[in-house]
């Protein structure tokens, strides 16, 4: 079952004035399993991988996740510390420190705003990829929350 | 024994008595016989080495073992990076230093760059300087000398995808138009890289043994190019001034080390042609 999101409002045209740019944020998104394309559909709950990638099927972009799946190290090598100890902790973040996803999806939301939708939802099926043959594979896809963010 | 002042002074050359001229990194598409032989030659004799001037202690740098040092994702939580993603500048450094190995080998061998937006890309994919049995720079030893994880293979491998789906030239000058370095860093990371990553699959599908593919090398040159691209294209190095200091680790040098890559003697040619001169 793919991550679908609540219905989320859609950026409105305030004062006539059209947005420039639309992102989706995908924060702490965890990159400790294998690689992976997360392919994102508005209003698509039903998606899967016979969905093609054309706006007109509410595909909206993808998001591409290089991912770090075997442990090199002994017990807790790949367990990710709170944060530095205090102030002299001056070590570089752990590897596995969740990361933020930036995803473009002007002309997606444009599309709907233009069908007068006013809510959107978010479809993000994580495929993975096996020579010419993919597949969904839900467990890797994990992520603390996810923004819509417009910018005039 | 102590040194006595003559043993002291005579096999070092002073850095700023050696030449300085620029070194052209060039694409593959463009390799001549002899720069193909070079890069070649170059990986095979570094594969040859088991130290610390050898090929697997040098991919070993970016994800491991002993630890990963490459920087990935734009993770500040720790609010470390004065607003700077770290992906551009520790990449360039590593690959200076990887490009150095290689002319300890073969003087003359510089890294070259896989333009995977190109027409040429899109139809045979894996460029074929990269492919052929015995050739060094197909494959190579996984972490030769450290216990691997289960499932690990030993030699390096790749699964592509069909070249149709590897990123497109509209894309890449998107990316190239934005303005805020942190933007273009982001979404060259992880719309660009990271995709290529995934469409190489095999070794170059994971990040701690991606670098033991010697296409890494390649993948990686041609990123580093367009953040030299971007740099043109907007008139700034990209990351912001107070990110300076940041050091590199495990490399002897800071983000504002690596912000000119003339100041690391190479540049990227779109196309070299020699002529004899006069005299």
């Amino acid at each position: 079952m793919a991550y679908t999101s609540r219905r989320l409002p859609l950026p409105l045209h305030d004062n006539g004035v059209p947005f420039a740019r639309v992102d989706l944020q995908f924060h702490e998104l965890d990159h400790g399993g294998d690689s992976y394309e997360g392919r994102i559909f508005f209003n698509r709950p039903d998606a899967d991988l016979r969905t093609a990638k054309e706006l007109g099927e509410g595909y909206a972009g993808s998001l591409y996740v290089f991912g770090h799946p075997h442990c090199w190290g002994d017990p807790g090598h790949c367990s990710v510390p709170p944060g530095p100890l205090h102030g002299f902790d001056h070590r570089t973040p752990h590897q596995l420190v969740p990361q933020l996803h930036v995803v473009e999806v002007t002309d997606a939301v444009q599309r709907l705003v233009e069908s007068r939708a006013r809510t959107v939802t978010v479809t993000v099926l994580p495929v993975v990829r096996r020579g010419r043959r993919r597949r969904v594979d839900d467990s890797q896809l994990r992520f603390a929350r996810l923004s819509l963010v417009s910018y005039d | 024994m102590p040194g006595t002042s003559s043993d002291l002074a005579t096999p070092h050359r002073a850095v700023n008595s050696l030449p300085t001229q620029t070194r052209l990194r060039p694409g593959v598409d463009k390799l001549t016989d002899q720069q193909a032989a070079d890069l070649r030659d170059a990986i095979g004799a570094m594969a040859g080495i088991s130290d610390e001037r050898g090929f697997q202690h040098l991919a070993g740098l970016h994800g491991g073992p002993p630890k990963a040092y490459c920087q990935h994702g734009y993770a500040d939580q720790w609010n470390r990076y004065h607003g700077a993603p770290l992906f551009l500048p520790w990449h360039r450094a590593y690959l200076h230093f990887f490009e150095l190995a290689m002319q300890d080998r073969v003087g003359g061998a510089t890294l070259a760059w896989w333009d995977w937006t190109a027409p040429k890309a899109h139809a045979q994919g894996i460029p074929a300087v990269y492919e052929g049995a015995g050739n060094p720079l197909a494959a190579q030893p996984i972490a030769a000398g450290h216990k691997r994880p289960r499932g690990v293979p030993a030699m390096s491998w790749r699964d592509p995808d069909d070249p149709a789906n590897l990123p497109g030239a509209d894309l890449l000058t998107k990316i190239l138009n934005l303005p805020d370095f942190q933007d273009f860093s982001t979404q060259l990371e992880q719309q660009l890289h990271n995709a290529v990553h995934g469409w190489v699959g095999g070794a170059m599908g994971s990040v701690p043994i991606a670098a033991f593919d010697p296409i890494f090398y390649a993948h990686h040159t041609m990123v580093d190019r367009i953040w030299r691209l971007w740099q043109q294209q907007h008139g700034q190095p990209g990351p912001p001034p107070a990110s300076s200091g940041i050091v590199l680790e495990p490399f002897p040098m800071k983000v504002g080390d690596v912000l000119d890559v003339a100041a690391l003697g190479y540049d990227y040619a779109g196309s070299t042609v020699n002529v004899p001169g006069a005299g």
